[in-house]
């Protein structure tokens, strides 16, 4: 076992002329990383703990191999954004979903307002479509990447990548599209 | 970033969705208070790790590398050294019992709303009892499941399979994320009794859930908190209490219905 830290350890800590250090690149998109998560997740502590995750695993598990880093962050951030909304999905479900309709009828109104808010309803649908799809949308509706962008930072074609968009905003269409639909049936 | 979004025309409906969410971004002062304390975290990081690698003389340092590879997986669980019980020991109890006993307890605005007994066994049946509501009985073992509805007094039996709809609340899901979980684990400092047992509490950041872990000296699980929904406004807050490797009833895993119970198809709805 070598006691000597390797090239990428040390480029971890320490800048060189081809790398920066990971202090560099969190002074340089630290913020862009948090607005990237915050997107996902709309909650400001969630934002930080992927941004903490994000730099602090490349001081840990250091890249030497990336051709991007704005490309590269932005999709790490929003891979773990994405992960950690589909995991809170999966979380509520340790109480039983029979128990739901008893928690919205103590909401208190303005709680019933957030459920009714836009935004919100975004976050949930993405967090039950396919994590690539979520991702894929949010890179490209949310961070704003180029095709080309995604497909080069997901190692996938740029025709891979638009038509797992398609089948996101499919999928989305319908997760979003049915509690409308119910309403207006409701109405009429 | 808003500037560079693509127009949504492709998005039909969805753009609204869209545009409400980017209308409503991170507070200014969050995202600054955020990088202040990564840039902090990585630096707090890197004195560390030069501290302790300029004081450790070169022979011993090829040894700690070999000593710090085999502790690998303990180290996101041992924050600030020291003796005591690690979050793996705990995270043990939970892969290798012979039986698991929890109750679920769940309070919302402050009330409780429900209490479920959890009965789980190492070959993977579970039974979950929600007093006068139901009982679920899931084997993977024989691939069956019985649903008993008292109210009606109806029983059930669905073959598990492909397809087959086992209720959310019966996948025992978090157990699974306890077993896997790779997170951190922070410890806590204050020392509780529970049960006239002395616990300590591992923190758990996972899904967005405030979650505390309470567990003995030698690693036995005794409580487990979950926070709902977001930390500034909780929704409720659920409680499991455990039990390992104490006697059950033989036919707690029985997938018979009671003799006063009618068999119903097609589920105790459609009676």
């Amino acid at each position: 076992m070598h006691p000597q830290p390797t090239p990428l350890e040390t480029w971890a800590m320490e800048p060189t002329d081809q790398n920066p250090s990971v202090a560099e690149l969190a002074r340089a998109h630290g913020r862009r990383v948090y607005h990237a998560a915050y997107r996902v997740l709309g909650d400001a502590a969630l934002a930080e703990d992927v941004q903490q995750n994000i730099f602090l695993g490349l001081l840990e598990k250091p890249r030497g191999d990336v051709q991007s880093w704005p490309a590269y962050l932005a999709v790490a951030a929003t891979r773990a954004a994405v992960d950690e909304l589909r995991r809170r999905h999966r979380w509520s479900r340790l109480t039983p979903a029979w128990l739901e309709h008893l928690r919205d009828t103590s909401d208190p109104p303005e709680t019933l307002a957030m459920h009714e808010d836009r935004a919100l309803a975004l976050r949930g649908a993405l967090s039950r479509i396919r994590a690539r799809e979520a991702t894929c949308f949010a890179l490209r509706y949310f961070q704003g990447m180029e095709l080309a962008d995604i497909a080069r930072t997901l190692g996938l074609t740029e025709n891979h990548v638009s038509v797992t968009l398609h089948r996101a905003v499919k999928s989305l269409g319908a997760q979003l599209k049915d509690p409308q639909t119910n309403i207006e049936e409701t109405e009429s | 970033m808003n500037a560079a979004t693509p127009r949504n025309d492709e998005l039909g409906f969805i753009a609204d969705y869209v545009d409400d969410l980017m209308n409503r971004p991170a507070a200014d002062t969050d995202a600054a208070a955020a990088q202040r304390r990564l840039l902090a975290a990585i630096e707090d990081r890197r004195r560390k790790r030069a501290s302790s690698g300029a004081a450790v003389p070169r022979r011993w340092a090829a040894a700690a590398a070999v000593l710090g590879l085999l502790a690998l997986s303990a180290v996101p669980f041992l924050p600030g050294g020291g003796g005591g019980v690690a979050f793996a020991d705990v995270q043990r109890y939970f892969e290798q019992f012979e039986t698991m006993q929890a109750t679920m307890t769940v309070e919302t605005a402050g009330r409780e709303v429900m209490t479920m007994n959890i009965l789980a066994d190492g070959q993977g049946r579970t039974r979950l009892d929600a007093g006068e509501l139901f009982t679920f009985v899931i084997d993977p073992v024989a691939g069956r499941m019985l649903q008993l509805m008292h109210g009606s007094r109806t029983a059930l039996q669905v073959p598990l399979g492909p397809g087959s709809e086992v209720p959310d609340e019966a996948r025992l899901e978090w157990l699974e994320d306890i077993r896997a979980f790779q997170g951190e684990a922070r410890r806590l400092e204050a020392v509780r009794r529970m049960d006239g047992r002395e616990v300590r509490g591992f923190e758990l950041r996972t899904g967005g859930q405030a979650m505390v872990l309470w567990a003995t000296r030698d690693g036995e699980p005794v409580r487990l908190t979950i926070r709902q929904g977001d930390r500034e406004e909780p929704m409720g807050v659920t409680r499991l209490d455990f039990r390992f490797d104490e006697p059950i009833a033989s036919d707690a895993f029985s997938l018979d219905p009671p003799a006063t119970y009618r068999l119903v198809q097609g589920g105790p709805d459609a009676d």
